[in-house]
């Protein structure tokens, strides 16, 4: 069992996946009957299991008791499942390649804290087109939130952001630019009168 | 001889010029030696024969002026032409002020959770560690391991992010 899972945590590199891991970080059986169940049900949905898999690297390399990597590893799992959700409600059936690394970084996002429903309201019309410049949105959103900004606020800025086609560095750049004049002591208001003149669509 | 019906244009009989007895005396075949003495005479031309391949070495020298040149015209390209956003990379200096450590690494999904792969020069007068890395366009999350055993949150960072086990992850975006 500890054989499995270590090969399920590097794929690659299999003949030195004990050395690398294994030092010093054991794995107890309960986590390995965690992560096997994870897993299982990941791949029973059709997620994907590579960040569950760092999760437990990282979870192991930092040493956290058994509970806690469990309790991890749960929690990402029905993060991914409820991005997936939200994907799922927006494009259907209709799947691109890179919704894996959307639904990665939605994961993310809603395990960081941002509720469900603002990205439902800004996947609803997509009709299954999601762009590499999405995936930079969410994480701009996740960005800002961990940054101390609103719900509101995040929410705000993502459709903005959406409704200009904003490439990834411009949507980075913008984010950035939000956290430090939030950080100053500017309102939402007065931020996006010096980032879009003023003129954007409030949902 | 004789003259043509309408003039008195004396016209030659063959017959007459060449007689028989001389005929006679004429040879049926070339002398020996004859066919290699005409061809010897001839001068030298080189047919221009095309061939697919080039004969000898001569290939070389088109070859390697078409490399250069391709080589050149990828090194004049844009980069934007060339890397897609997945694969642009950006340079990021990470920095700590450790004066008491002995060893200081970076930790993070660059490095697939895996201590012992990035570690910090240092420290200099002033007590600081620093790196500079090449990292991929997009989001990652890091802490700095400090003496093998000590997580340390980046206290440069902009933004942080409970890693669910009690420690702040600093989180860049690039």
């Amino acid at each position: 069992m500890t054989m499995m899972i270590l090969c399920l945590i590097c794929p690659v590199s299999r003949g030195n996946a004990e050395s690398e891991t294994l030092k010093g970080n054991p794995a107890s059986k309960k986590v390995e009957q965690s992560m096997s169940a994870c897993i299982a049900e990941a791949s029973r949905l059709k997620l994907p299991i590579a960040t569950l898999q760092a999760r437990l690297q990282e979870a192991l390399v930092k040493k956290v008791s058994d509970e806690k990597i469990v309790t991890a590893l749960e929690h990402h799992l029905q993060a991914l499942i409820a991005a997936q959700k939200i994907l799922e409600k927006a494009a259907g059936r209709n799947r691109e390649s890179r919704t894996t690394e959307i639904l990665t970084a939605l994961a993310r996002a809603i395990e960081s804290g941002l509720p469900p429903e603002i990205f439902e309201e800004l996947f609803k019309d997509q009709r299954g087109v999601f762009s590499y410049r999405m995936q930079a949105l969410i994480e701009a959103g996740e960005m800002l939130y961990l940054g101390g900004i609103s719900q509101e606020s995040v929410k705000i800025f993502m459709l903005e952001c959406k409704n200009r086609d904003m490439p990834r560095k411009a949507t980075i750049r913008a984010a950035s630019f939000w956290m430090q004049r939030h950080q100053e002591g500017l309102d939402t208001d007065e931020i996006l009168r010096r980032l879009w003149g003023g003129e954007v669509s409030r949902p | 001889m004789k003259t043509s019906p309408n003039n008195n244009i004396p016209v030659r009989n063959t017959k007459d010029t060449f007689p028989k007895k001389h005929l006679a005396g004429l040879r049926r075949r070339a002398p020996d030696g004859f066919t290699q003495r005409v061809m010897a005479s001839l001068p030298m031309h080189r047919h221009k024969t095309f061939h697919w391949w080039p004969e000898g070495n001569s290939w070389i020298a088109p070859l390697l002026t078409g490399v250069a040149a391709a080589l050149l015209i990828v090194a004049l390209l844009p980069d934007n032409m060339l890397r897609s956003p997945h694969t642009e990379r950006i340079t990021v200096q990470f920095e700590l002020h450790a004066p008491e450590a002995s060893v200081v690494e970076l930790v993070g999904n660059f490095t697939d959770w895996q201590p012992g792969r990035i570690k910090l020069e240092g420290p200099d007068q002033s007590g600081h560690w620093t790196a500079s890395l090449d990292l991929p366009a997009g989001r990652h999350e890091y802490l700095f391991l400090v003496d093998g055993r000590r997580w340390v949150t980046d206290p440069l960072a902009l933004i942080y992010r409970p890693d669910g086990f009690g420690n702040m992850n600093a989180v860049v975006n690039l």
